[in-house]
């Protein structure tokens, strides 16, 4: 589970780019963060994955705080960021190897999951070249596979979907769903509002820092569409 | 404004403003200006007070010989060029032909000669800022002593402007050159370091082979060498001509050959540049067909991994950081069969001065291990990659601590490699080295335990090549400047305690101490990667 309770953020000490921002996110769902750009969606979801620092409220990764016992938290925490800046002058293989050693993955374990989400994404010919090499779309892949290997319960993700061809969309769509399956939980946010309405349960949308609505996305859509929705909301 | 002129101002902007160039401001807090001021003013100190001093006397010297005095011009010329081919050379790759931006101003609708032309310039302004650095001691030396009229100070600063140009584009065709062979072989990243390497060190060597060993003043051995080279070598001649003659044909030949080939350059090869750095950075990867790796290791050991990949994978890191542990296994190696000509070399190293050859080893090794600066730098270089480490299960005390025994061992075991072949070739006895390897390993953690500290206060986060960082940061400033400090320390505390007990024991004990304050210091900077890393922006 996560919970986020009472979360403000400011970078300035005047504005705040979150302000009491609080919502529970249970095992299995697939949670959707919508916002236009500057609202605060990658403030929070940084402070979750335990990058940024913030003044008020608690973050709780399945039980574990993210100020007070972060390692705990980032055990079973992945996070994927926007632009996937990752270590160029190391091959692919290395950086998953580095990964998986810092998460403490045996070989023998590691092994069938790079395999596995590696050729999913069409990846597993490159994994010995240097990642300097590889497109945006290929650095993303391998940042999700990164994410990946380590099995997370809490999956964060910022713009996963951008610079991803539409056959490796399709199937990170497809892993959430799995995952979500075994217990994990997705926090994900996006721009596409068409993704957002069919593939989460449910749905928070932020506005200048503070969450606007939230709750299950047929909720929140009612008889519109999650596009009404929002510009509604956010042209408040 | 013009095109060229917005996007010169611009590019200024981007890469000499302090925080650029420091990765921090003035203004960020008391304590940070007090530390760059400090900084600054022991490097300003040791180098123009040192060098100044040397070149002052030198400048006395040749004022008595008539005729002698104008040669201090061509030590100006050959410091000036000799700092052009160096940052143009190690540079052109990174700021002209694969610069990092070329992503936003490839697509704009800018003429390519425009674009060139703005880029070299900011090399220029980079080469010229050096060289005056680098030459003002000799420049002050002669005007104190020489009597150049009213046309010649007035042709010096044109003069001084004009004598990099030519050399600036024979190094940027040099690296162009190499990196065009090298990147169509295997294993291109090190083929191309080597090359790096082996250029430097012919440079060096070439150097040192006319500096005068045990002479009073080692300048006054080259003074011959380069007045000859002067008459030969017809741009050096121009440029004391127009200086000390006040020639103004000689400024005319001087700028025309500098400026013509400039000129030629920018308007000729700037479509092939703007190709060079359109050619897809696919190409310049090494496809490699093995088996992938399934190894599994402690978190502490992918760290050091990571390190070192990170530091091979980067020439100018590698170039700059790693340069003391190549010249420490190739001094050492060489020892084994030309022991006489290696002594010859470290003894121009220290200026000719006579110096036991336990101290002279032991003090060249600490010289070379006081290089190695990785762990003023490595946090840096996480750059927009920091949330990497942030986000992963690992405390930021491990991540540092990481980086700083990498950079002992990246010092150390080259140090006491060179230290055991130097004992050999010079028949050290071993209970001496055992003595002065304890020294070398303290002095490695002692520096790497500061470097530590200092990138962790001073980081340098936002750069667009880690070339910034690696030379143009305040960690690199303080890390390897630092690191000489400390050689100069441990040496007047070793010459002190030797005189009331024998070397070896003084040695020892300041090897002691030097471990005690890098064991407190890796404790703090252990403690302050706690505190500190959170705050960082990633």
């Amino acid at each position: 589970m996560l919970k986020i309770s009472h979360f403000s953020k400011s970078y300035d000490g005047k504005k705040k780019a979150c302000d009491d921002v609080s919502l529970t996110i249970e095992a299995g769902e697939i949670y959707g963060f919508i916002g236009h750009n500057g609202a605060g969606k990658t403030t929070l979801l940084k402070s979750i994955a335990g990058i940024l620092d913030f003044e008020d409220g608690e973050i709780e990764v399945d039980g574990h705080s993210i100020k007070k016992d972060p390692l705990a938290a980032k055990r079973v925490l992945a996070y994927i960021p926007d632009n996937p800046d990752v270590y160029e002058p190391l091959t692919g293989m290395q950086y998953l190897n580095f990964v998986s050693d810092i998460f403490g993955i045996p070989a023998a374990d590691r092994k069938p999951r790079i395999e596995r989400y590696a050729a999913m994404f069409e990846i597993l010919g490159v994994l010995n070249d240097p990642i300097a090499t590889y497109s945006h779309g290929m650095k993303q892949k391998l940042v999700i596979i990164s994410a990946l290997v380590h099995e997370p319960k809490v999956f964060i993700l910022d713009e996963p979907f951008v610079g991803l061809d539409p056959k490796a969309a399709f199937q990170l769509k497809e892993i959430f769903r799995d995952l979500c399956a075994k217990g994990a939980l997705i926090f994900f946010s996006t721009h596409i509002l068409e993704v957002a309405e069919k593939l989460c349960t449910k749905i928070a949308i932020i506005r200048r820092g503070q969450i606007v609505a939230s709750g299950p996305t047929q909720e929140i859509t009612k008889d519109g569409s999650l596009e009404e929705v929002f510009l509604e909301l956010i042209e408040k | 404004m013009s095109v060229y002129g917005t996007l010169t101002k611009t590019l200024f902007r981007i890469n000499f403003s302090p925080r650029r160039i420091l990765g921090t401001s003035y203004s960020d807090s008391k304590g940070k200006r007090i530390l760059i001021a400090v900084a600054i003013l022991y490097v300003v100190v040791a180098y123009w007070g040192g060098f100044g001093y040397l070149f002052y006397d030198l400048a006395r010297t040749l004022s008595g010989i008539p005729g002698m005095i104008e040669s201090l011009l061509f030590y100006v010329y050959i410091y000036a060029i000799g700092t052009t081919v160096m940052i143009v050379f190690f540079r052109a790759d990174a700021m002209l032909f694969r610069f990092a931006d070329f992503s936003i101003l490839g697509p704009l609708p800018i003429k390519a000669r425009t674009l060139v032309a703005a880029k070299t310039t900011v090399i220029m302004a980079n080469v010229y800022v050096t060289a005056l650095l680098a030459t003002a001691p000799i420049a002050f030396g002669y005007f104190a002593f020489a009597a150049p009229g009213i046309a010649g100070i007035l042709l010096f600063l044109p003069s001084f402007l004009a004598a990099p140009l030519l050399p600036a584009v024979a190094a940027a065709l040099l690296a162009l050159g190499i990196h065009a062979v090298t990147d169509r072989l295997p294993k291109s990243r090190t083929l191309n370091t080597i090359l790096m390497f082996a250029f430097f060190l012919g440079i060096m060597m070439s150097s040192f082979s006319f500096t005068g060993a045990g002479e009073e003043n080692p300048l006054l051995a080259q003074s011959a060498v380069i007045a000859a080279m002067g008459a030969r070598f017809w741009p050096m001649g121009w440029f004391a001509a127009a200086v000390h003659e006040g020639s103004l044909a000689g400024f005319a030949l001087l700028f025309a050959t500098g400026a013509v080939p400039f000129a030629g350059f920018v308007v000729l090869l700037s479509r092939s540049i703007l190709k060079t750095n359109a050619r897809s950075r696919n190409d310049l990867g090494t496809r490699r067909r093995k088996a992938l790796e399934y190894r599994s290791g402690s978190a502490f050991k992918a760290m050091l991994a990571k390190e070192w990949r990170t530091f091979v994978g980067i020439q100018m890191y590698v170039f700059n950081a790693g340069f003391g542990p190549v010249i420490l296994v190739v001094a050492s190696v060489a020892s084994l069969f030309f022991a006489d000509k290696v002594m010859a070399f470290l003894t121009d190293m220290t200026e000719g001065a006579v110096i036991p050859t336990n101290f002279m080893i032991f003090g060249f090794i600490a010289f070379a291990v006081g290089m190695v600066y990785t762990s003023a730098v490595s946090l840096s270089i996480e750059g927009k990659r920091l949330w990497i480490v942030k986000s992963l299960p690992v405390s930021p005390s491990t991540v540092i601590d990481a980086k700083l025994w990498f950079n002992v061992l990246l010092g150390s075991i080259p140090g006491v490699f060179a230290l055991v072949l130097f004992a050999i070739s010079f028949a050290i006895p071993p209970l001496d080295a055992a003595a002065m390897a304890a020294g070398v390993l303290a002095f490695s953690f002692l520096t790497s335990a500061i470097g530590s500290i200092v990138n962790l206060r001073f980081p340098k986060f936002q750069f667009h090549h880690e070339v910034e960082v690696v030379k143009q940061s305040l960690g690199a400033l303080i890390g390897v400047f630092g690191g000489f400090g400390v050689a100069i320390a441990a040496g007047f505390a070793i010459y002190g305690l030797g005189r009331v007990m024998p070397w070896q024991a003084a040695v020892v004990v300041v090897a002691l101490l030097a471990a005690g304050i890098g064991y407190a210091l890796r404790l703090r900077a252990l403690r302050l990667a706690e505190n500190l890393f959170i705050r960082y922006n990633a």
